[in-house]
């Protein structure tokens, strides 16, 4: 507290200024007919405070908060004076606080945005509120709260109707005794609100008052009058708020005040440098940040800042080094000006330094970091209707891999946060996890799209996902990704028959052209669609959305890029009873393998062809253990640009006495053709699966089965087929290992696959009781050089049900 | 003249006091309410009342009671101030939002004259109030609303009604002949109370 007393000896006359030991702060008065607050009128729009506090309590906005305000407070008839100035100036005299902008959970909180809270928080204070027209009554609020107890105190400085609440801080008084009357001059300082939301610090304004204290014969003050101009310009309510309450019954007042102390972000941990791993940073720059990009020779990072201060001033200096301190990249940033930085990794790890001249006005900016590593794995679709989604991460190797992550991604391509790791797996090890399990923030859930796994090495990563009564769906990109590719299922919208979704996923770091021709079952094309697809970006197809707004029942998709640019796509096809789920599938004109026909009795086997074709296209199903005898051969003709579906259970169904019993089934067309395989049950009933048809691409000398369910395989079967596509005899080692990633040697088993061949079993048949030991399974060919394809497909157990209603799988 | 009453234990009650207290802005008349409870504590020769809000775990205000030559002293702190400011006989306080007035109940004669002082910045300044003790008749302080449902409160009631030097209504206490603690009161603030539960 401030005080400084000068007496005057040769007169009655004496002066002396007061203030209070924390000065108020400068804060908006957000009139009720904008309801700024809660609409960001008058402020920076969308989202407004409220709608922040919303988000960041339950992930979406307008949440209760904003709701509550926009019914009891906000009102558009409302006199144009009526507002929060009263609820500010209570909370400036009572919170002593500095306030500076803070990124919560990664949302941007303002200046603005945390005066306007703590406004909000104040708006019932219990509070001490006395009657001001009386000079005698504001002497003593100047006396006893200003000079006595060191505090600001709120007074509405006139007695018109408008009140224009404002808080007192400080008093330069003379006083003059002349017999029983004491004459007052005061100056009073106070802190105003005809500010931005966002200003820093005090504004200051005067105010001079005069008034005559009435004293008795004791000389102790019993009234008073207003002199001079203060008879009709003089304070009305005064009011000291005593403790914080607010109307709102979705206002905390301890987060309030958390977020109001809160500054810098998330990031900040001291002086040292921070690890910087993909995702979309809100950021505050309030002296250097330093970040440590970790990669891998190799990688490609993108890197984009952007300045988000609202404010044209200085600009923020980002220089990029790698490990020896070379300058990769120097910018200075404004914000109309962002950095752009594309860059492949020689020396790593790389280092950001973001700096500015002045930091006494706090910068807020945003980083966007994605690393493009030598593997990845996508997992393009994320159920939000009450579905799970579970995951198997399995390091197959025989060495630990270091930097392993998974990171979410919104529709625009654009890296929202990595949700898992940087971890490193050990050898063997398998990590199973729920997207739930995952640490995403709630207000990204609903932008988050899909999910990328980043490793240096290959690992296998498996997504189920389904309901809890029936239906399940698997995504396992495999190497599912061209520059052509097709969409074999759509459907019209709002059918009977269920639902379907997909999308296209621009999987390079530049923008491309997308065309895409849907077509009829029949061959006929019923639209053509081009689009510019930035980098990463997903270009949803759902059919009755945009462009889709119809689209023929059965038909599919022709997808092609202009560019020679990576594309990858999905398709999601649902019903009551039946969920499948297919990466886009490859254009090509290689062979094709159906790794495993089901006998007829109770399963379908079904193979889905696709002609891409403005030409007719034969494509012949042979059964590979028949070599030369081409008797069993089926010949499908395809129209141009139809699609066909076949079922050959019934065809190559054998069983164990005919000699192609577990003959794969080769394909081959007359030109490029696409297609997949479903298995599901002959009733009708139940679940199914699809498969890609395999291909060459495909095989390799080890495959993975990623995941066994284990201890719960009561409720689970796990079905595997391993095939020989080569023209050599091959012995192929299986080997369960546990879970913790060591080889159960004594479990294992060889199997002998003739050229063409194939074997298919449950995974409970290997070790009996012991079976549920077994974590995953490694098929390794034993002869340098051998391949082998094959595929795995997990199905429930319905208890006293001969029906699989859950169904799901993978080509390895 | 009313006969003198005896009320030893007003202002004294034996257990918690809940409160409500609605409060009318005067310029907009919309209400806002708040439900206070007053515990009490002996301390030596002292009472002391804590005045909570009833969800609060801190006192917004808290009062000693105590007599000193032969006067009744009432030492008065309200939260997030330093000082405590010593009353007697009397604790007027119309801007304070807490219902903790103190009134001089046992005064002998049905209407009495009392300053209060309050010291700021080394002066003094002087607030003098009439007090006067009114007789209300049962079927008026039901009838008005006064008393709450479930407080037991056999009567007689009376009125002690406190004017500044104009005249004016300042603050009122409706009170039960028998009782430790007002049933009702309302200030010039445009704050109305409720004793809600204990004070028998």
């Amino acid at each position: 507290m401030l005080c400084i007393v000068a007496f005057t000896p040769v007169s009655t006359a004496w002066s002396e200024t007061h203030e209070a030991d924390a000065v108020p702060w400068s804060g908006y008065w957000w009139p009720f007919y904008r309801a700024g607050l809660a609409t960001g009128s008058g402020y920076l729009g969308h989202p407004a405070p409220l709608e922040k506090y919303d988000l960041l309590t339950y992930g979406f906005y307008p949440g209760r908060l904003t709701s509550w305000y926009l019914q009891e407070i906000y009102d558009p008839d409302a006199p144009t004076w009526w507002g929060h100035c009263g609820d500010w100036a209570q909370a400036a005299c009572f919170e002593n606080l500095q306030f500076f902008p803070s990124s919560e959970d990664n949302i941007i909180f303002r200046v603005g945005d945390k005066k306007g809270l703590m406004t909000l928080a104040h708006n019932n204070d219990i509070a001490v509120r006395a009657d001001g027209t009386r000079p005698d009554v504001f002497h003593y609020w100047l006396l006893n709260y200003v000079k006595d107890e060191g505090k600001a105190f709120v007074a509405d400085l006139d007695p018109d109707d408008e009140v224009w609440s404002y808080v007192i801080f400080k008093y330069d008084m003379n006083k003059t005794n002349s017999g029983n009357t004491l004459s007052v001059v005061v100056k009073v300082s106070y802190a105003d609100d005809m500010v931005f939301p966002d200003y820093m610090g005090t504004q200051v304004r005067t105010a001079n008052f005069t008034y005559t204290l009435f004293l008795d014969d004791t000389g102790e003050i019993v009234g008073g009058e207003w002199t001079g101009n203060s008879i009709g310009e003089h304070p009305d309510q005064l009011t000291f708020p005593l403790m914080a309450r607010t109307t709102s019954p979705d206002l905390d007042y301890e987060e309030v005040l958390r977020l109001a102390r809160s500054k810098d972000d998330f990031l900040e941990a001291g002086d040292t440098e921070e690890p910087l791993i993909p995702g979309t940073y809100n950021l505050i720059l309030m002296d250097e940040d330093r970040y440590e990009i970790s990669c891998s020779q190799g990688d490609t990072v993108v890197l984009d800042v952007e300045k988000l201060d609202g404010s044209q001033e200085e600009e923020v200096s980002a220089v990029l080094t790698d490990r020896e301190g070379a300058m990769l990249a120097r910018a200075d940033i404004f914000e109309e000006d962002p950095m752009h930085i594309i860059v492949t990794a020689q020396d790593p790890p790389f280092h950001l330094s973001l700096t500015r001249q002045d930091y006494s006005r706090p910068s807020i900016y945003r980083i966007k970091i994605d690393i493009k590593k030598a593997f990845a794995r996508e997992i393009p679709y994320i159920p939000k209707n009450g579905m799970w989604s579970g995951f198997a991460l399995t390091n197959y190797g025989d060495s630990s891999i270091d930097g392993v992550m998974l990171t979410t991604y919104n529709a625009q391509g654009d890296p929202v946060q990595t949700v898992l790791g940087p971890v490193e797996l050990q050898a063997g090890e398998k990590q199973l996890f729920f997207f739930d399990d995952l640490g995403w923030r709630i207000h990204e859930y609903q932008e988050t799209e899909r999910l990328v796994l980043l490793s240096d090495r290959p690992v296998s990563f498996l997504n189920l996902f389904g309901n809890n009564d029936t239906r399940m769906g698997c995504f396992v990109q495999g190497q599912k990704k061209g520059t052509h590719l097709v969409i074999p299922d759509v459907m019209a919208p709002m059918s009977m028959d269920g639902n379907m979704s997909g999308a296209v996923i621009n999987e390079s770091v530049q923008d491309i052209q997308l065309i895409m021709d849907v077509y009829t079952e029949d061959g006929v094309l019923f639209n053509e669609i081009d689009e510019v697809l930035g980098k990463g970006e997903k270009f949803s197809i759902v059919p009755g959305n945009y462009p889709f707004y119809s689209m023929p029942q059965g038909g599919w998709i022709d997808v092609e890029t202009v560019e020679d640019a990576q594309i990858s796509g999905y398709q999601s096809v649902s019903s009551v009873q039946r969920l499948d789920t297919l990466f886009a599938l490859p254009v090509n004109a290689g062979q094709r393998i159906i790794p495993h026909v089901t006998p007829p009795e109770r399963w379908i086997t079904r193979v889905t062809l696709i002609n891409p074709n403005h030409e007719e296209n034969r494509i012949k199903f042979h059964p590979a253990l028949a070599g030369e005898d081409h008797s069993q051969d089926l010949d499908i003709l395809l129209g141009p640009w139809e699609k066909r579906k076949v079922e050959i259970q019934e065809w190559f169904g054998w069983n164990s006495q005919d000699p192609f019993f577990h003959s794969v089934i080769e394909l081959n067309g007359e030109r490029t053709f696409a297609g997949y395989y479903t298995y599901l049950e002959s009733s009708g009933l139940g679940d199914e699966a699809g498969f890609p048809l395999l291909e060459e691409a495909d095989f390799r000398s080890d495959l993975v089965l990623p995941h066994y369910s284990g201890e719960n395989n009561t409720a689970w079967w796990t079905g595997v087929g391993i095939f020989n596509p080569s023209s050599e005899k091959e012995t192929v080692t299986v080997e369960p290992y546990d879970r913790e990633g060591e080889l159960l040697e004594d479990l294992g088993i060889q199997l002998h696959l003739n050229p063409g061949a194939y074997h298919v079993m449950f995974v409970r048949s290997m070790g009996g009781a012991r079976a549920k030991e077994i974590s995953f399974v490694k098929f390794v060919v034993e002869e340098p050089g051998g391949l082998i394809g094959g595929f795995y497909l997990y199905g429930n157990r319905s208890d006293g049900m001969d029906l699989t209603d859950r169904l799901a799988g993978a080509n390895m | 003249m009313l006969p003198p009453v005896a009320h030893g234990e007003a202002y004294h009650p034996e257990g918690a006091l809940h409160i409500l207290s609605e409060y009318r802005e005067l310029r907009s008349g919309s209400t806002r309410k708040a439900n206070w409870k007053v515990l009490p504590e002996d301390l030596d020769a002292h009472r002391i009342l804590n005045f909570y809000l009833a969800d609060g775990n801190e006192p917004l205000c808290k009062l000693m009671l105590f007599h000193e030559k032969d006067k009744l002293k009432i030492q008065w702190q309200a939260r997030g101030v330093r000082k405590k400011t010593v009353f007697e006989e009397i604790l007027v306080l119309p801007d304070f939002p807490v219902p903790c007035d103190i009134l001089p109940i046992d005064m002998d004669e049905n209407t009495g004259t009392f300053k209060t002082r309050r010291e700021a910045g080394g002066r003094w300044f002087v607030t003098t109030y009439k007090v006067v003790r009114k007789e209300v008749g049962p079927q008026e302080a039901m009838g008005q609303g006064w008393i709450r449902a479930g407080v037991k409160a056999p009567g007689p009631f009376y009125f002690l009604n406190v004017l500044d030097s104009s005249g004016n209504m300042v603050l009122r206490q409706l009170w039960d002949d028998n009782g430790n603690w007002w049933l009702y009161e309302e200030n010039v603030s445009g704050r109305r109370s409720w004793l809600v539960e204990g004070g028998e």
